[in-house]
C-alpha cells in the first residue's frame, strides 16, 4: 500500500483510453467529410452530394454508441477529478463532433438546392479558402484530443480569427456581386459561410474542452 | 481430466472412521464414569442419611450444641457457625476482591498488572492448611485477640477472616476476568459521553460484567461454606461446640464436624449414630451447594448481558 | 439528482410555472446537499501543527486544519494514515491510550484543548463522538440516551430530552413503543442512530464520527448521511470515512491524508485540505488525484 506504486485500475484506464481513441476516430471521420463537402461545393460536383450524406450515417451511429459508453462509465465508476472532467468533456466533444458532421451535410444540401454554382473565380477561391481554413481549425481540435495538449485550446480563439476574416471577406464579395448572383445564390453563399465558420468554432470548443480536462479551467476563465 | 466422483470417494477412509469411533467411545465412557461416581455418592449419602434420620430421636437434632458422641446432634449449631464464618469471609472478600478486580481491570497500568495478577493467582493457590495455620498463629493473636481482649485463641472470627483471605483471590480473579471481557467499545462510548473513570466503572463496566461478578461471588460463597481446613484448625472444633452466634467464641461448621467425625479425631468414630450423622450433615452440605449453584445459574442466565 | 428528477416526475403537485422574469421556477421540497460552503461560518476548531505519537512511533505529522461551525468536515485517506488518531485527539480520546501523545495545539473557541487546566471530561461533553461499530450499552434504549445527561446532572425533563434526541436521530418513530427494551434488540443501522441520539443528548457542540456507516448496508448508510445533513443545521461534524463517495456526498470540506514511508516509519500527514467540490473535481495535489480516482496502489 505505498502511494504511486501501481495502477490499480487497468481495466478502467483502458476504457477511458478507448473512449479517447474513439473520439479521435470519430473526429477524423467528421473531418474527412467536412473536407469532402468543401470540395464538392467549391468544385461543383453535385454527383457526390449523396456520398457526403451517406458518410454522415456512420458518424451519427458512432456518436450515439460512444455517448452511451460514456454514460455507462459515469454510472458504474462514479468518476471524480480528472476522470470526471474527461468524461464530462467527452460528452461535450461528442456533441461538437456530431454537429460538425451535420454541418458538412448542410453544405452539400445547399449545393443541391442551387441549379449551379456561380462561375466567378474570386467567389470560388473565397469559398475554398474558407473551407480549408475551417477544416484546419477543426483539425486542431482533433489534434488536441489526440495529444491532450492544453496549449491548443488556449490559443484557439486567436487562431480562429483567420476563419472569421475569410468568412467576412466572402460575405463582402457576395454583397458586392449580389445583383449578378441573384438572391437565392447569395443567400446560399451566406449560409455556407456561416456553416464553415461554425465548424471552425466547434474545433475551437473541442480544443478548449481538452484544456478543461487537463487544467480544470476553460481558457479565458479565471 | 477430472476423475469421476464416486459414492465410495465420499464415504471416507474406513480406518479413519473406525479410529474416530474408538476415540468417541473412550470419551463417552470417561463421562459415564464420572456420572456413575456422582450417583454412587448420592446413593451412599442418601442411604446413610436416611438410616440416621429414621433412627435418631428428632428432639436430639435441636438441642444446645453439637456433641455427636453424647447423642446431641444440634443441626442449628452447625448451620449458624457455617453461616457466620462464611458471612465473615464474604464481608472481607467482597469489597477486597471487587476492589482488586476493579483496580486490575480499570486502573492498573499494564506494568502493575503484569506482576499483580500472577501474585493474586498465586495467593489463590496457597493450600488452605497453610492459611488455617496462619489464621491460628497470626490472625487470632495479632488481630482478633488484640482488638477483643476477652477473645479466646480459637474463634469463629479468626476462622472467618482466614476464609475471607482464602476466597478474596477467587473473587478478584473471576470478577476481573468478567470485567475485562466487557468490550473496550463500551468504555470508549462512556468516556466519549463525558464520563470519568469511576462513572465508567460503576455505570458501565460493573453492570455489563454483573453476571460474571455475581457468579464469582456465589462461587466464593460455595467455597467459603465448603472450606474445611481453616475452620477445622482455627475455629476450635474439638469434638463439639455449643450453639452460639457470637463470632468471638469457638464454633463448629458442617465441614469441620464431618472432618472431625471422619478422621476420628473425637476418638469415638462409629459409636452410636455419630458415624451416620456424618452422612446426614454431608447431604445437607450437598443440598446447600446445589441450591447456591442453581441460583447462580439462574441469575447468570437472567441477567446475562450479551455484547 | 436522479432523486430530484424522480420526485418531479412522480409528484404532479410540484408547482412549475413561468414567473414574471420569464424563467421557470420549480418549487418543492428543498434538498440540502453538501453544496459549496461559503466562508462566512466561523472557525471553531483549529488544529494547528498537530503531531500524534504512540510511544516512539510518530503516527501523524504536523496537521493543520481549520474546522468551521455547522459544516461537515471529512477526513479521508488510506488505512493507517492517522485519520482516527487526529479525530481522537480532537476530544482527547487519545488520553485513554497510555502511549499516545499529542503535540501542537488544538484550539476550540480559541482555548487550547491541551492546556494545563483543561479537563478532558469537560471537553468530551462538548465534543461528542460516534464510533465505527455501533456500541450501545447493554441497557434499555431509554437508558442509553439518558446516560450522558444523567452523568452530567441534567436538570430538565429527561423524558422530553430522550424523545427530542431520538427524534433528531430519526429513530423516534421506530422505537417510541419499546424504549424499555434492550438496545441490543435493534438492527445495526438503528443501533448506530441510537448511538448518534446518545451522543447528541448531551448537547454537544461538535460531533466526531469515525466511519459511522462502515458496518451498515447502503440504505442504512444513506439514512445516516441524510441525518448528518439535518444535524448540520445545529452541530459541527467531523467525519472519518473510507467511502470517498460518502465524503463527496455529505461533506463541505475534505482533508486528504497520506502516509509517508521514507523515514522507515509510516508517518501520516495532511496532503490537501479543500472544499469538497474542489477536491473532487480539481484536486490541487497529484497524490490526492491518484487516491480519489482510485489509482493509488
Ligand atoms: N493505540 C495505538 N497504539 C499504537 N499505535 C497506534 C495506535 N492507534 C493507532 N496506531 C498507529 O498509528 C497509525 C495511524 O493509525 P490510525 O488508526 O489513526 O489510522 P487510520 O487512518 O484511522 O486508519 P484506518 O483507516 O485503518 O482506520 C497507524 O500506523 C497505527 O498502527
Ligand atoms: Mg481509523
Amino acid at each position: 500500500m505505498e502511494p504511486h506504486d501501481a495502477d490499480l485500475r487497468h481495466h478502467y484506464d483502458s476504457e477511458l483510453e478507448e473512449i479517447r481513441a474513439s473520439l479521435v476516430d470519430l473526429g477524423t471521420m467528421a473531418l474527412s467529410n467536412i473536407r469532402h463537402a468543401g470540395i464538392v461545393f467549391s468544385e461543383n460536383r453535385p454527383e457526390e452530394i449523396e456520398t457526403v450524406r451517406n458518410a454522415d450515417i456512420p458518424i451519427n451511429a458512432k456518436y450515439t454508441e460512444l455517448e452511451a459508453r460514456v454514460f455507462e462509465i459515469l454510472a458504474l465508476q462514479q468518476p471524480v477529478a480528472s476522470d470526471l472532467r474527461f468524461l464530462v468533456a467527452s460528452t461535450r466533444i461528442l456533441y461538437e463532433l456530431e454537429r460538425s458532421g451535420d454541418l458538412a451535410v448542410n453544405v452539400v444540401k445547399a449545393l443541391a438546392r442551387l441549379d449551379g454554382i456561380p462561375t466567378d473565380a474570386s467567389i470560388h477561391s473565397a469559398v475554398s479558402q474558407l473551407a480549408e481554413a475551417s477544416a484546419a481549425m477543426f483539425t486542431r481540435g482533433i489534434e488536441a484530443i489526440a495529444t491532450l495538449d492544453p496549449e491548443i485550446g488556449m490559443g484557439a480563439e486567436l487562431e480562429d480569427e483567420a476563419t472569421d476574416h475569410l468568412t467576412a471577406s466572402l460575405y463582402k464579395l457576395v454583397t458586392l456581386n449580389q445583383d449578378e448572383l441573384g438572391l437565392e445564390t447569395a443567400v446560399a453563399l451566406f449560409r455556407i459561410g456561416r456553416y464553415f465558420e461554425r465548424i471552425a468554432d466547434h474545433g475551437v470548443n473541442i480544443a478548449e474542452n481538452v484544456t478543461f480536462v487537463v487544467t480544470a479551467q476553460f481558457p479565458g476563465e479565471g | 481430466m477430472t476423475p469421476t466422483l464416486t459414492i465410495e470417494a465420499l464415504a471416507g477412509d474406513p480406518k479413519r472412521r473406525r479410529k474416530e469411533r474408538r476415540v468417541r467411545t473412550l470419551f463417552a465412557s470417561a463421562g459415564m464414569v464420572s456420572i456413575a461416581v456422582s450417583i454412587l455418592i448420592m446413593v451412599a449419602l442418601i442411604g446413610e442419611a436416611w438410616a440416621f434420620i429414621s433412627q435418631v430421636e428428632l428432639a436430639s437434632l435441636f438441642t444446645f450444641g453439637w456433641f455427636p458422641r453424647r447423642g446431641f446432634y444440634d443441626i442449628p449449631t452447625l448451620i449458624v457457625a457455617t453461616t457466620l464464618i462464611a458471612g465473615i469471609g464474604m464481608i472481607v472478600a467482597v469489597p477486597l476482591g471487587l476492589g482488586t478486580a476493579s483496580y486490575l481491570a480499570e486502573y492498573a497500568s499494564p506494568r502493575a498488572r503484569r506482576w499483580l495478577k500472577p501474585t493474586i493467582e498465586l495467593l489463590a493457590g496457597v493450600p488452605s492448611v497453610v492459611l488455617g495455620f496462619w489464621a491460628l498463629t497470626f490472625i487470632s493473636p495479632e488481630f482478633v485477640q488484640r482488638l477483643f481482649s476477652a477473645a479466646p485463641p480459637f474463634t469463629m472470627m479468626a476462622a472467618g477472616l482466614g476464609v475471607g483471605v482464602l476466597i478474596t483471590p477467587l473473587v478478584a480473579t473471576v470478577s476481573e476476568d468478567a470485567m475485562r471481557a466487557v468490550p473496550i467499545d463500551l468504555r470508549l462510548a462512556s468516556y466519549g459521553l463525558g464520563a470519568n473513570r469511576s462513572v465508567t466503572v460503576r455505570k458501565v463496566v460493573v453492570p455489563a460484567a454483573l453476571s460474571g461478578i455475581v457468579a464469582s461471588l456465589i462461587l466464593a460463597l460455595s467455597r467459603a461454606i465448603g472450606e474445611t481446613m481453616i475452620v477445622f484448625m482455627a475455629a476450635g472444633a474439638v469434638g463439639g461446640a455449643l450453639r452460639t452466634a457470637n463470632p468471638l467464641e469457638p464454633g463448629q461448621t458442617m465441614t469441620a464436624a464431618i472432618a472431625a467425625l471422619a478422621t476420628g479425631s473425637d476418638q469415638v468414630a462409629g459409636e452410636g449414630l455419630a458415624f451416620q450423622s456424618l452422612f446426614f450433615v454431608g447431604l445437607l452440605l450437598f443440598l446447600i451447594t446445589l441450591v447456591l449453584n442453581s441460583v447462580s445459574n439462574r441469575f447468570v442466565r437472567k441477567y446475562r448481558e450479551r455484547y | 439528482m436522479a432523486n430530484n428528477i424522480q420526485t418531479a416526475h412522480r409528484a404532479t403537485a410540484v408547482p412549475m410555472k413561468l414567473n414574471e422574469a420569464g424563467s421557470i421556477a420549480v418549487s418543492g421540497p428543498k434538498r440540502v446537499t453538501g453544496g459549496t460552503p461559503d466562508d462566512s461560518n466561523r472557525v471553531i476548531l483549529e488544529l494547528d501543527a498537530v503531531d500524534v505519537f504512540y510511544g516512539d512511533f510518530h503516527a501523524v505529522d504536523s496537521v493543520t486544519i481549520p474546522i468551521r461551525e455547522k459544516e461537515i468536515t471529512a477526513l479521508i485517506g488510506p488505512s493507517g494514515c492517522g485519520k482516527s488518531s487526529v479525530l481522537r485527539s480532537i476530544n482527547r480520546m487519545n488520553d485513554l491510550i497510555d502511549t499516545a501523545r499529542v503535540e501542537g495545539s488544538i484550539r476550540y473557541h480559541g482555548v487550547d484543548l491541551y492546556g494545563p487546566t483543561v479537563d478532558p471530561v469537560e471537553v468530551r461533553r462538548r465534543i461528542g463522538m460516534v464510533f465505527q461499530k455501533p456500541n450501545p450499552f447493554p441497557k434499555s434504549i431509554y437508558e442509553n440516551v439518558s446516560f450522558g445527561p444523567k452523568i452530567a446532572k441534567y436538570g430538565g425533563n429527561m423524558d422530553d430530552l430522550v424523545e427530542e434526541s431520538l427524534r433528531r436521530a430519526a429513530l423516534w418513530d421506530e422505537v417510541k413503543d419499546k424504549l424499555e427494551q434492550s438496545a441490543y434488540a435493534l438492527s445495526g443501522g438503528q443501533q448506530q442512530r441510537l448511538c448518534i441520539a446518545r451522543a447528541i443528548a448531551t448537547s454537544p457542540d461538535v460531533v466526531l464520527m469515525d466511519e459511522p456507516a462502515s458496518s451498515l448496508d447502503p440504505i442504512a448508510t444513506l439514512r445516516i448521511e441524510e441525518l448528518m445533513f439535518d444535524l448540520k443545521q445545529q452541530y459541527t461534524i467531523v467525519i472519518v470515512t473510507h467511502n470517498m463517495q460518502q465524503a463527496a456526498r455529505v461533506s463541505d470540506r475534505t482533508a486528504f491524508f497520506s502516509v509517508d514511508v521514507s523515514g522507515g516509519q509510516r508517518t501520516g500527514h495532511l496532503v490537501e485540505f479543500s472544499k469538497t467540490t474542489e477536491l473532487f473535481t480539481n484536486p490541487r495535489e497529484s497524490q490526492t488525484e491518484d487516491y480519489i480516482t482510485g489509482r493509488f496502489g
